[in-house]
């Protein structure tokens, strides 16, 4: 058979808050063809809208600027392509700023930067609820019980906008929300031509993204066999290859910690995944059960036999609403009689409320240290001795601010209760949050048209 | 302690999305699927947690990852935005599913249980 051309993809994110200088980690040690770099989890937009309501200029995710400016120069030098959904609620803006860093370092005629955008449903709408019934996909509550407390609204594009963007010649691809597996799919397709139809190949590019979406949690991050990981203070980033016809082998620059195995890649694989025979996209059904995994070592481990359906004629939309307050307060305590204290602590502050007639429709108390995590279920362990320390926590949540407020300022005011406060560990104030729940749903698919648009006056070929 | 816990056994990746958890359930040893299969039931995980999972479990089969996975419904107190459980996205609810004692009286297990037990 004729050497099969092999595409790399290397992943330089798993969300928002990674390591910046993971990317130039993995771009100096190895050459990849793409990296991909996820930033959204399902509460990272209506961070985003609270950030773009004080700004207009944000709205996206800040760090992958920090990362581009540190890698330019490695991906001008190796013709890496980057793809991210970076963009966030504000690709536009994003996309201007970095082709503007591009610009800077005497770059733009060689590296085009695409958006992806039209993701964001927030301007329609009310034009969108009037003929749309939005239920809760979850649990089928109807929309009208938060209708008017939305705060973000974004439908979930797949790979072919992405595609777009890289036939287009683009070199860094931003998009707002999609799946996370188009990030990688994206490229396959643009790479490999797949079609629309070619099921078993979409399922595989899927099955490869989904490898990619976490960085390391598919190289030994997060995975309860760690203690035979080696190198986890230094885990690698994994590398997708994937040939044409579909095979895929997932591993890591050498040289990094960390392992890629059979239990590594499994981990990932399970990785917010329901029901396995039916993962949707988009673009693609992917059936999980169909996945062969082949340890090759070294570090590698080979998938193939990946089948695939047509995916469901509507997309996903995840929008988040106003949910009220919530105020955590924290007190530790030492022995003797730390767990005591911690009860005291309790009595105190729920006097204080009442004091205070502070209005709360939820709390909750827990005495970290004394099998608060586990509950019930760690009765089959050994009874434990008395715990050297604790920490009380009280948390609370109210549709009123200002009561969350006044609640977090008891959390000095308990010096005067037990004795032995360590107060300094958690602060003189509790800490006050404002609440954005998820509300996730559907709608059909061809009510929304994503758009892909080249930066900085570049030509577009797309 | 003498029937063993299911951390014996199996090691479990936790997964959240909104009010619903998935926990999948691997074994160390591809001899012990058998057994996790009969160990590891949705009614047996229903019961584990029932003080904290107000919605169902269900069970889906991945022999070719030696797996199983649950799905547990509204099991994280309105999701991890609002709950105020101490780990609101459930990452250690894996961790409490290893606390799963098993009934398998004087029946063998892998060598590999065998060693993690020691």
């Amino acid at each position: 058979m004729a050497d099969e051309r092999i595409i790399r993809i290397g992943s330089g994110s798993g969300s928002w808050g990674n390591d910046i200088t993971e990317p130039r980690e993995l771009l100096s040690r190895t050459h990849v063809n793409y990296l991909v770099m996820d930033y959204l989890a399902e509460l990272t937009l209506s961070i985003m809208r609270r950030q773009m309501d004080r700004n207009p200029e944000a709205g996206f995710a800040t760090d992958f600027l920090a990362v581009l400016e540190d890698i330019l120069p490695l991906i001008a030098k190796s013709g890496t392509k980057i793809v991210t959904n970076a963009g966030g609620l504000n690709p536009r803006t994003c996309g201007r700023m970095v082709a503007e860093l591009v610009e800077k370092a005497g770059l733009s005629s060689r590296i085009k930067v695409a958006i992806v955008d039209g993701d964001d449903l927030l301007p329609r709408l009310s034009e969108f609820s009037s003929a749309l019934p939005f239920d809760n996909a979850d649990d089928g509550r109807p929309f009208s019980e938060v209708a008017r407390r939305i705060v973000s609204a974004n439908a979930y594009f797949g790979a072919q906008p992405i595609r777009e963007a890289l036939d287009g010649d683009a070199s860094i691809v931003i998009a707002g929300r999609c799946v996370d597996v188009a990030l990688t799919l994206g490229p396959l397709i643009h790479e490999f031509g797949w079609g629309e139809q070619e099921w078993d190949r979409l399922a595989a590019g899927t099955v490869a993204g989904h490898l990619l979406e976490c960085g390391p949690q598919a190289t030994g991050g997060n995975h309860q066999g760690w203690q035979d990981i080696p190198g986890l203070e230094h885990v690698g980033y994994p590398i997708a290859e994937v040939s044409e016809n579909g095979d895929v082998v997932l591993t890591k620059a050498s040289g990094t910690g960390g392992a890629v195995n059979r239990r590594t890649v499994t981990d990932q694989l399970l990785h917010e995944v329901f029901d396995p025979r039916h993962f949707l996209s988009p673009d693609v059904t992917v059936d999980w059960t169909t996945i062969e995994l082949n340890e090759l070592g070294d570090d590698r481990v080979r998938l193939s036999g990946i089948k695939g359906t047509p995916p469901p004629s509507t997309l996903k939309v995840s929008m988040t609403y106003r949910d009220g307050y919530k105020a955590i307060l924290m007190w530790p305590y030492a022995w003797p009689d730390a767990e005591k204290k911690a009860q005291a602590a309790f009595r105190k502050i729920e006097h204080t409320i009442k004091r205070h007639g502070l209005r709360f429709d939820e709390t909750r108390a827990d005495i970290f240290g004394a099998g608060a995590i586990h509950g019930r279920r760690s009765n089959v362990l050994p009874r434990a001795a008395e715990p050297l320390e604790v920490i009380a926590r009280f948390a609370a949540h109210t549709e009123h601010k200002e009561d969350a407020g006044r609640l977090a300022s008891q959390q000095a005011p308990m010096h005067y209760g037990p004795p032995g406060l360590a107060g300094q560990i958690a602060g003189g104030k509790g800490q006050v949050l404002s609440v954005y729940s998820h509300w996730p749903t559907l709608i059909p698919g061809d009510l929304l048209t994503p758009t892909v648009e080249f930066m900085g006056g570049q030509d577009c070929h797309g | 302690m003498d029937e063993g816990l299911l951390r014996d056994i199996a090691w479990v990746h936790s997964g959240d999305k909104g009010d619903n958890i998935n926990l999948g359930v691997v074994v160390w040893d591809r001899n012990d699927y058998g057994l996790l299969l009969e160990e590891v039931t949705a009614d047996r995980v229903k019961e584990h947690f029932s003080d904290i999972c107000h919605g169902s479990v269900t069970r889906y089969e991945l022999p070719n990852l030696w797996a199983v996975n649950l799905v547990l419904t509204r099991i994280l107190d309105g999701g991890p935005a609002r709950s105020l459980r101490l780990d609101p996205q459930g990452k250690t609810l894996g961790d409490a599913l290893l606390l799963l004692p098993l009934r398998h009286d004087g029946r063998s297990v892998s060598d590999e249980a065998k060693k993690r037990q020691s």
